[in-house]
């Protein structure tokens, strides 16, 4: 009853005062959830704005910005445009981060007849709706997709297109704008592949495309997937005529960090770069840089756009009507550091994108023509050439392109190497979970969470002490040890008697906690780092293994045995085996079964701890939800392997990686998690206790 | 009795009410959610409370649902509001092969399946573009209120929600109730006692999953968007059993006390709390199950019985 009247009450008081000699500017941005990171930038970008008009003020009046978080979902971007369109005193709206959160917003600031700026959104979808108040200020993505194909057939000579992309609103709208656009100018698409957003290893999918032949590969990624995905293209020996990118992880300064020398030569288009030939563009970013301390992106400028646009059309509508305003940005004609901005009659800005390669590690303008500011290096050396060029000093851009393809027998021991090696760190996550589960029948759903714990740990160790990633085992699993003993007195001993479902949703309490605690901590950027042996390789009979992921590998299955050979010969092992049979007869026995239980329950999250050490060499950057993938991962391997059995989770763990990789190269990459959980719904049903049948242990 | 009558009088006088003293679009906008999670929390509680069979899988349903509309709406000239038919008549043999495959399984086995199939027609509906529209998802014209007024939408969803609330009192009263409850408390004396398990049990999931089908249709409509984000992911199962573990497990008021305080915390907690509101939101949830494990009802009623002895003694 209290929150429904200070409800009720929020809704009539907030924001009348002061209206008269301000105005307010409603901003739906992600301040939280999976991505808060641009929301940041955009955030970044309206600052530089509102910096900019204090000064002069709008009709002498004050701008005054009114932020709501859309916690990164689209249902909520839209009930905060109810929210908003419903107050008088706000002029426009402008936001929100993602395609898929900006466009129901931008159907609803339509009904209501408010305006409303899309500073980042791409999808084709927003001006095909025949909106009236709603304009977008970036290009869309089949601009992307224009834009790449005619620099692929004029400048790079590409005939043969893998696209790559990530399956969301904008990953499949500029993917479909080149299969679209591709076959028109002559280009055939060889491989078209949809992953889910948050990979942890592209090498079957990579396998995939090599084996397909490309002379081009197009990807479309954001920050954490793009590292990844050049990182790995390194490691399998993918050499395309040219590394193309749809903008977004490709384009931002992190990725330069994030992705190091696997960077050079990428080329992608960009909405925007801090030396692009537009008025000012330069000098607001060297102020934006002495400002934030902090790499401006297109985010940010898009945003800063968006406000800039409005606060003319205020100013040239000499009203704050809303219906003023709407027609005063339409006729808008600036010329700024985003290009000229004029939008066309569906509320398109018309602007121009870039593109961009990555030179000497920086982000070159090289297309159009009339922005470019060095030529393309053409073609992109190979990897192999890049390395020995580094080390004879030369440029290396003059070693003749090959275009390998891989024999059917390689491409199968690729995928089952990368499989296996993939599943040895999913066993680790899943042992901590299945000694959990097997002596307290808890569902820990914070284990991802925990996974993500010991990433940040494992981070700061290397950043701060130089302490190796895997060196720093020594240190991050006594400490998670200790945390999860402390976890388990205050917060899982005291549900154990409760329904199940309480200890799930306990859990899922704790998650949500660690995750948002890191992202007040750390904030939601990532956090990248490269150790000497990044990227490092051995190649066994035309089959490349990754140096770290193989010593993850070796490491994971030592713990495994460690865990295995303390529970068969210790006495404390034998005492959590006994509890984890029959607790209530252990208790009998004399068994201090609280004690059992801390224990287990630290052991468990040591193990988690473990898997995020082991994870940052492969991994190379934490963020808030980098764990998260990992907790349902770690469900399907413990149910495979049987519920508290240590060695089944080593099976169930290559078993899972073995499945979704075979899956990903062929069947579909976009459907390999589906065959992770068949497999797993299967051996729920027809062998409940596993894989391996009734083994204990 | 005579003083329920009474309350539940004047609460539903205050609901058809609602619309007329909250008249900004936002809040009739919250109202409308709120009533929704209330249908969704109750509707799961058949399954989940009664039964005992505590499915993290009910998004599934929800999404199939609001994928009937979308499909409607962009292959064939219907009214998507169809779909508040289509919708359930399609989940039904649905929910009929999870319940085979799920049934099978007891306890934490049972709800880690039900993850499985939720995960799964996510995944199918990501892939399936011909169909869904893939991640770009899918857009719904307005078929029938065309104009801006939520008034329309509130009063269907308050149908939708009473129909539920009055469906959990009616089955709890009942014989199918009290064989859910045998099931819940022991499934094998259940059995014993010759009550075909199985049969009841994929009785309730019919009822829940056809339920959720249906709030889910009336979501595409409102919304007008569909995509696998927003219909079918893990996190609105999981907010859909915190309803009603947070308001009391089996209990009628339980899943809408639960929801109403939910959706309205973490409205509160958003507008008040900026980047720190999921933490606080979190935060909360870790209390609420350490301290009220058996829901808010529950602890409303240890309260007052703790009150009511304290008394009895202090009059003896």
């Amino acid at each position: 009853m209290i929150s429904i009247c200070a409800f009720a009450a929020g809704c009539s008081h907030e924001g009348e005062q002061g209206a008269e000699n301000s105005i307010r500017v409603g901003i739906i941005t992600s301040l939280t959830g999976a991505e808060a990171r641009f929301g940041l930038a955009q955030k970044y970008g309206y600052q530089m704005a509102l910096d900019e008009i204090e000064a002069r003020g709008v009709l002498g009046k004050r701008l005054e910005l009114v932020y709501q978080d859309d916690t990164s979902k689209p249902e909520v971007a839209s009930l905060t445009v109810e929210k908003l369109s419903d107050r008088n005193d706000i002029v426009a709206l402008m936001g929100a981060y993602s395609s898929s959160a900006t466009f129901p917003a931008a159907a609803v600031a339509d009904r209501y007849h408010i305006p409303f700026i899309c500073p980042s959104a791409t999808t084709d979808e927003i001006t095909r709706q025949g909106y009236q108040w709603v304009f977008r200020v970036c290009a869309s993505a089949s601009d992307y997709g224009r834009t790449l194909v005619e620099f692929l057939t004029k400048v790079a000579d590409a005939h043969k297109l893998a696209v790559v992309y990530e399956n969301t609103q904008f990953g499949s709208s500029v993917a479909r704008a080149a299969l679209e656009q591709a076959p028109r100018a002559g280009i055939e698409i060889v491989a078209y592949e949809a992953y889910d957003q948050g990979g942890t290893d592209f090498t079957p999918l990579l396998t995939r495309v090599k084996s397909a032949g490309p002379d081009a590969v197009l990807f479309v990624s954001y920050l954490a997937d793009a590292t990844l995905l050049m990182r790995q293209s390194k490691e399998i020996d993918l050499n395309p005529k040219v590394f193309t990118a749809g903008g977004a992880g490709f384009s931002l300064p992190d990725f330069l960090k994030g992705a190091g020398d696997t960077a050079e030569y990428t080329i992608s288009v960009t909405q925007w770069t801090p030396d692009a030939k537009w008025t000012g563009s330069r000098d607001w970013a060297d102020t934006f840089r002495t400002r934030f301390n902090y790499e401006p992106s297109y985010h940010s400028v898009q945003a800063y756009m968006s406000l800039m646009i409005l606060a003319d059309a205020i100013e040239r509508a000499g009203s704050t009507e809303r219906i003023a305003v709407r027609d005063a940005i339409r006729t808008s004609k600036l010329d700024s550091i985003f290009g000229p901005i004029h939008f066309n009659e569906v509320g398109q800005n018309e602007h121009q994108v870039a593109i961009t390669q990555v030179l000497n590690g920086k982000f070159t303008t090289i297309w159009p023509p009339s922005a470019a500011i060095s030529p393309p290096v053409l073609p992109t050396p190979p990897w192999r050439a890049r390395s020995a060029a580094a080390e004879s000093g030369s440029t290396g851009a003059h070693e003749a392109h090959i275009a390998a393809l891989v024999s059917g027998s390689e491409k199968l021991l690729q995928t089952m190497a990368s499989g296996l090696l993939t599943g040895g760190i999913y066993a680790l996550i899943g042992i901590g979970l299945t000694i959990i589960f097997g002596v307290m029948r808890v569902v820990n759903f914070a284990h991802g969470a925990l996974v993500m714990v010991g990433m940040y740990a494992t981070y700061f160790l290397f950043t701060y002490s130089h302490i190796d990633p895997f060196l720093s085992l020594v240190v991050v699993m006594p400490g998670m040890f200790v945390a999860g003993v402390i976890l388990h007195k205050t917060l899982i001993a005291p549900v154990l008697r409760a329904p199940e479902l309480n200890q799930i949703l306990l859990t899922e309490g704790i998650s949500i906690v660690l995750i948002n605690t890191a992202l007040l901590l750390f904030t939601s950027n990532y956090l990248t780092m490269t150790t000497s042996y990044a990227g490092a390789t051995f190649h066994l009979g035309g089959v490349s293994v990754s140096k770290p992921q193989m010593a993850a590998f070796a490491i994971a299955v030592v713990i495994t045995a460690a865990v295995y050979v303390f529970l068969v010969r210790t006495g404390t092992g034998r005492q959590i085996r006994a509890a984890s049979q029959d607790a209530e007869a252990a208790c009998l026995l004399g068994i201090n079964i609280k004690r059992v239980q801390a224990l287990t329950f630290g052991l468990g999250v040591a193990a988690a701890g473990a898997a995020g050490s082991l994870l940052m060499p492969i991994y190379y950057r934490v963020e808030p939800n980098a764990g998260s993938p990992f907790t349902l991962k770690a469900f399907v391997v413990v149910v495979l392997g049987g519920m508290g059995s240590v060695t089944g989770a080593l099976v169930g763990g290559i078993v899972l990686g073995l499945a979704e990789s075979l899956g990903a190269v062929y069947v579909a990459t976009g459907y390999k998690d589906v065959i992770g959980f068949v497999i797993f719904l299967l051996v729920l049903t027809l062998k409940p206790s596993g894989l391996l049948g009734r083994s204990k242990v | 009795m005579k003083r329920a009558k009474i309350y539940l009088s004047v609460l539903s006088l205050f609901l058809i009410a609602a619309p007329f003293l909250f008249e900004a679009r936002y809040s009739q906008h919250v109202l409308i959610l709120v009533l929704l999670y209330v249908a969704l929390g109750s509707a799961w509680n058949i399954l989940g409370g009664f039964a005992g069979q505590l499915s993290l899988g009910h998004a599934a349903f929800f999404g199939i649902g609001a994928y009937t509309a979308a499909v409607i709406a962009s292959k064939t000239t219907l009214s998507p509001w169809w779909a508040m038919a289509a919708g359930p008549l399609l989940v039904l043999p649905i929910a009929l092969l999870v319940g085979w495959i799920c049934f099978r399984l007891r306890g934490p086995y049972f709800t880690l399946a039900t993850i499985a199939v939720g995960e799964v027609m996510r995944l199918v509906a990501l892939n399936w573009s011909d169909l869904t529209g893939g991640a770009v998802g899918v857009v719904i014209r307005p078929s029938i209120f065309s104009g801006t007024s939520k008034v329309p939408y509130y009063y269907i969803v308050l149908f939708i929600a009473a129909v539920t609330i009055a469906l959990c009192h009616g089955i709890s009263r009942r014989k199918l109730g009290y064989y859910l409850m045998a099931i819940r408390e022991d499934e094998e004396t259940a059995e014993s006692i010759g009550i075909d398990t199985t049969k009841y049990k994929l009785i309730a999931l019919a009822i829940s999953a056809s339920l959720t089908a249906i709030a889910g249709a009336f979501y595409a409509n409102y919304f007008l968007f569909v995509d696998p984000t927003i219909v079918l992911p893990l996190a609105l199962s999981v907010e859909i059993v915190l309803m009603a573990i947070i308001g009391g497990l089996g209990t009628v008021p339980g899943p809408v006390l639960g929801a109403v305080l939910l959706k309205l915390s973490s409205e509160v907690f958003r507008n008040e709390f900026a980047q720190a509101n999921l933490l606080i939101y979190g935060a909360l949830l870790v209390i609420v199950i350490l301290f009220m494990p058996d829901g808010l009802i529950g602890g409303f009623r240890r309260l007052f019985r703790l009150g009511t002895r304290k008394s009895q003694r202090v009059s003896a």
